[in-house]
């Protein structure tokens, strides 16, 4: 995973985290690994993974068995939640984007239709 | 469990750190950044319980560096001093034998990862540069101890070697570990530390917890060196 080092690092792994619940990579119920294998994998300081976990189950997003470590929520509510959070948020990245270039909401709207239905035509 | 105050340490005339002041509590893994000569490997020798202090104090759990100290501290140095006529297996055999906290086991496994442990019976003198530092990271990390000091484990390496060292380094990390690390090599240890110390002329210029100082103000720690010395 590449990181961008002027954010914090544990929230960029949150966020990464999120996404791989929204799109399936990881499913409910699911065991996340180890604070050090992930550690390992992401090669960051577990600190900072301890942290990532914390923040995930402080947003009931996973729960912790006792002796066994921690699992993707079943909670499909959560789920659909956290699917709008990450559209909300790319959305309001994108109007943002926009309106620095001088596009405003009219133009914006037009600018994703004629996309979409550009690639409608390409399917 | 790392408590310095006032620490002063002179050689003749210079004073390699002056008035220096640090804590370092469990759990943290600092990174001590700065330029050549700004009294990073000092401070680090004093904590070893190498050479004395010249006044101040710096004290491990209450205790001054010596050897009740060293027997909870693993310390890389900055100079290779691993006897060269030796093979790889007689360095372990010494390490088990000198230190209680040695785990053999640990150290097979980071040499497999790497790629030392087919060199076992090579001398230390025929292993390249890169190797020893990978073979003298494995050991200091193999020890199970409570504080890890390792000055400039990246110092003279290549890129690709560096990668194994840093992960040998994650490898070994544990939630608990505490760890000094010294360095001029700012982004390679970006993701490991959890604080940075910037120090210059035996001083500390700057304090931060990284992902504070990525939330708070939004920089690496890279930046923050430069802005931190660029009126120095």
């Amino acid at each position: 995973m590449e990181f961008n080092n002027n954010q914090p690092i544990y929230l960029q792994i949150v966020n990464k985290i999120k996404e791989e619940f929204v799109n399936g990579t990881r499913l409910p119920g699911e065991k996340m690994p180890s604070v050090r294998e992930f550690s390992k994998v992401l090669k960051v300081n577990p600190t900072t993974i301890q942290r990532v976990y914390k923040e995930l189950e402080l947003e009931e997003l996973t729960y912790t068995k006792r002796g066994m470590g921690s699992f993707v929520t079943e909670d499909k509510e959560m789920f659909i939640k956290m699917k709008k959070d990450i559209a909300d948020q790319l959305t309001m990245d994108f109007i943002e984007k926009m309106s620095h270039i001088g596009i405003d909401k009219e133009q914006l709207i037009k600018f994703v239709d004629d996309k979409l239905s550009k690639e409608e035509k390409n399917d | 469990m790392i408590k310095i105050t006032n620490l002063t340490k002179t050689f003749k005339l210079k004073k390699a750190l002056n008035n220096f002041n640090l804590e370092v509590g469990q759990q943290e893994v600092v990174g001590i950044l700065g330029p050549n000569g700004s009294g990073k490997s000092t401070l680090m020798r004093i904590a070893a319980g190498l050479i004395p202090v010249s006044k101040g104090s710096l004290t491990i759990d209450d205790l001054q560096p010596g050897s009740e100290s060293k027997a909870n501290v693993s310390y890389l140095s900055e100079v290779n001093a691993i006897p060269h006529g030796d093979t790889v297996i007689d360095v372990m055999e010494f390490y088990s034998l000198f230190f209680e906290d040695f785990n053999k086991e640990q150290f097979l496994l980071s040499l497999e990862s790497l790629k030392l442990d087919k060199e076992m019976k090579t001398k230390v003198r025929k292993l390249s540069k890169g190797m020893q530092q990978k073979l003298r990271l494995a050991l200091t990390m193999a020890r199970n101890a409570k504080i890890y000091l390792l000055d400039e484990p990246l110092g003279g390496i290549d890129p690709l070697a560096r990668e194994e060292i840093l992960d040998t380094l994650i490898d070994s990390m544990n939630e608990d570990s505490t760890m000094i690390i010294t360095t001029h090599l700012v982004s390679e240890i970006e993701h490991i530390i959890t604080r940075v110390v910037y120090i210059n002329e035996g001083q500390v210029l700057g304090d931060y917890e990284c992902e504070k100082l990525r939330m708070d103000e939004g920089v690496s720690i890279e930046e923050k060196y430069k802005e931190v010395f660029k009126n120095v």
